[in-house]
């Protein structure tokens, strides 16, 4: 009688805790439960993909996002071109997406032979420069948002009409176009400085496509803008640009070792300040009317976990409209600039996220005027800090 | 008489025997009996090996891991271990960790002890009360409340980025704990015990196999390979990204015009 009691006391507290768990299941009305079902299929059958598939809705549905990402992961495995699991992928990351906010702060030094860019009779001379980045990302309601903005300055220890500073910012939201692909169209508005005065200020429209095909970075950016230069500079001062840039990795995998490509193409209509755009190269887009082509190749090479060095070449050609070379009544203006150039760089120095790079540049253009052809040489060193 | 009491003693043997098997089918496993097969490969990619002792396996698709099971993965390769509490831990290439269940006893609950030796990780905690399981890695361990963190090892540091809920971290040389319940930030963990952060990740580092990045947001900037070196390059980017001044921000790394997009210094 007591053996019998005994075990009925063991039958209903082990009942008891299985009710207990059978009720706390039904409280999300079983979802728990099959979840926990869905998984002992998936540990006999892992690739099965409708069971990761239902596991991972599921999952979603019981706002357990973290359980449905390792499930569409388990699909892209072995199928990664799997559409339902790279776009489970995409709506889990963007639901565990935390708020973001990046600082880069850097400040460097450039010795230049050339600065004003001309044919001869240039005057070498130090520069110093600064810059402060940040770059917000987060959930606006179901929408991701990110938002750049920049402050950045040079100042010149000979040419110091050359003087220049720029602040702007962008923001936009990023869409999902295909899995994998995303877009993000953004506005933005900046404004310039140069010796002392307003130089220039923009509205910027541009939508930047990124995708990662096997886990590789290309990115395309399209970008129209309207700027209009201060008077002070030059009376009829309003242009525009379009262009579009590409950012496409190479797919080599040689260990340590990583290649990039990006080339572009710029259609500009910028009669601004021409004598000045022509003369520094400081202006990210260059006034003048002129269409250029161009790319630069880079290639990487971590020698050690603190080291890495870069080489690059970059190559534009540049045709003008509306500006003849010196001395002609018919022909246009032409030039085609040539860039290799090399840096050291030594990644988290004395602390995380700090770095340091070492660069040279050897600039020459050669342009069909041969008052604008120019040789340049600049050698910088950065430091940097990401937080 | 004898022949009386021997079914009386059967009888006792065939209750116990009957209690011990009620015991185990209605309230689950012991937990000597749980150390056994502790998980399954729900991904394998390529070379994936279970060690156990000295004897090397080929760990296939579906195929049981075992207590004090080392895992390791090679070039190229990835695993996915599931645990029947939904747990899932990941190993990226070149990567490898050892995995335990230790009993306590006194709590009558069983710790999973994970440690990270080599290379890169992720591990998403399951339905499990999260608090059982423990992450060693070579410069500290952590402990997990609900989580998705991945792990970077190298040979001079440790970098833990938290992605999804909240960890304690607890560095070996100074055994001080650092809570981070923030995502998106990360910590290094040195040998010495000194650390950097917790601070938000700059997304320049990751590892890749296939598709899956390493950590879990660690595909916005570049594809690094083998020894991760951080390809660190992008203050440029934002400059440009603004339509700015490309040479004006150590601008010798752009010839302008300049664009950047996604980390790199472009045109």
């Amino acid at each position: 009688m007591m053996r019998l009691g005994l075990i009925g006391a063991v039958v209903l507290l082990c009942l008891g805790t299985q009710c207990a768990v059978a009720m706390a299941a039904s409280s999300d009305g079983g979802g728990t439960a099959e979840l926990a079902r869905l998984n002992a299929e998936i540990i006999h059958r892992p690739n099965d993909t409708a069971l990761n598939l239902r596991y991972g809705a599921l999952a979603e549905r019981l706002h357990l996002p973290r359980l449905a990402l390792s499930a569409y992961e388990r699909i892209l495995s072995y199928d990664p071109q799997n559409v339902a699991a790279l776009e489970g992928v995409y709506r889990v990351r963007k639901a565990i997406l935390p708020p973001t906010t990046q600082y880069r702060v850097g400040v460097g030094a450039n010795d230049e032979t050339n600065p004003t860019l001309l044919p001869s009779g240039h005057t070498p001379e130090g520069q110093f420069f600064g810059y402060f980045n940040v770059r917000d990302e987060r959930m606006l309601g179901d929408t991701q948002w990110r938002t750049d903005g920049d402050i950045n300055g040079i100042a010149h220890g000979v040419a110091n009409t050359l003087d220049y500073a720029y602040a702007g910012a962008t923001t936009g939201p990023v869409y999902e176009m295909l899995p994998g692909i995303t877009a993000n169209p953004a506005l933005g508005a900046g404004g310039s400085y140069l010796d002392s005065h307003l130089f220039y200020g923009e509205a910027i429209a541009q939508t930047t496509f990124e995708a990662y095909p096997n886990g590789a970075y290309d990115a395309l950016q399209i970008r129209a803008a309207l700027r209009d230069y201060d008077s002070f500079f030059v009376p009829d001062n309003t242009g525009g640009y379009v262009d579009a840039t590409g950012k496409i990795t190479l797919p080599i995998t040689i260990p340590d070792l990583a290649f990039t490509v990006a080339p572009w193409l710029r259609w500009a209509a910028i009669r601004g300040p021409l004598g000045l755009g022509a003369t520094t190269p400081l202006i990210g887009v260059q006034p003048g009317d002129y269409t250029e082509a161009g790319a630069r190749f880079d290639a990487y090479y971590g020698i050690h976990d603190w080291v890495v060095f870069n080489a690059n070449i970059s190559g534009s050609d540049r045709a003008y409209r509306e500006e003849l070379v010196t001395g002609s009544t018919t022909e246009e203006r032409e030039d085609t600039t040539i860039s290799p150039g090399a840096s050291i760089i030594f990644p988290h120095l004395f602390q995380y996220q700090n770095t340091l790079r070492f660069n040279y540049t050897y600039v020459k253009d050669d342009s069909n005027d041969s008052t604008k052809s120019y040789v340049d040489n600049i050698w910088t060193v950065t430091a940097s800090r990401n937080f | 008489m004898a022949t009386n009491k021997l079914p009386s003693a059967w009888g006792k043997i065939f209750w116990a025997m009957a209690f011990l098997l009620a015991g185990v089918v209605l309230c689950g496993p012991l937990p000597a009996l749980a150390q056994s097969n502790i998980g399954t490969a729900s991904v394998v990619k390529n070379q994936v090996q279970g060690i156990r002792g000295s004897a090397t396996r080929s760990l296939a698709l579906g195929g049981s891991v075992f207590n004090d099971d080392s895992v390791k993965t090679g070039d190229a390769s990835l695993a996915q271990l599931l645990f029947v509490d939904q747990t899932t831990f990941s190993i990226a290439s070149d990567s490898e960790a050892v995995l335990k269940n230790v009993y306590h006893g006194k709590q009558g609950a069983t710790q999973r002890v994970l440690t990270a030796v080599a290379g890169a990780f992720r591990y998403v905690s399951g339905v499990q009360n999260p608090k059982n399981t423990r992450i060693n890695f070579p410069f500290g361990y952590l402990t997990v409340r609900g989580t998705i963190v991945d792990l970077m090892l190298w040979p001079t540091r440790d970098v833990i980025v938290l992605d999804e809920g909240a960890i304690t971290v607890v560095p070996y040389g100074s055994h001080v704990a650092y809570d981070m319940d923030r995502p998106g930030t990360m910590i290094v963990v040195y040998k010495d015990g000194h650390v950097d952060g917790p601070m938000v990740w700059d997304d320049t580092m990751k590892r890749i196999v296939g598709v899956i990045p390493f950590p879990v947001f660690g595909e916005k900037i570049w594809p690094v390979f083998v020894n991760d070196p951080q390809w660190e390059d992008s203050e440029q980017d934002r400059v440009n990204m603004t339509g700015g001044s490309s040479q004006s921000s150590g601008g010798t790394f752009c010839p302008p015009p300049g664009v950047i997009i996604g980390g790199f210094c472009s045109p």
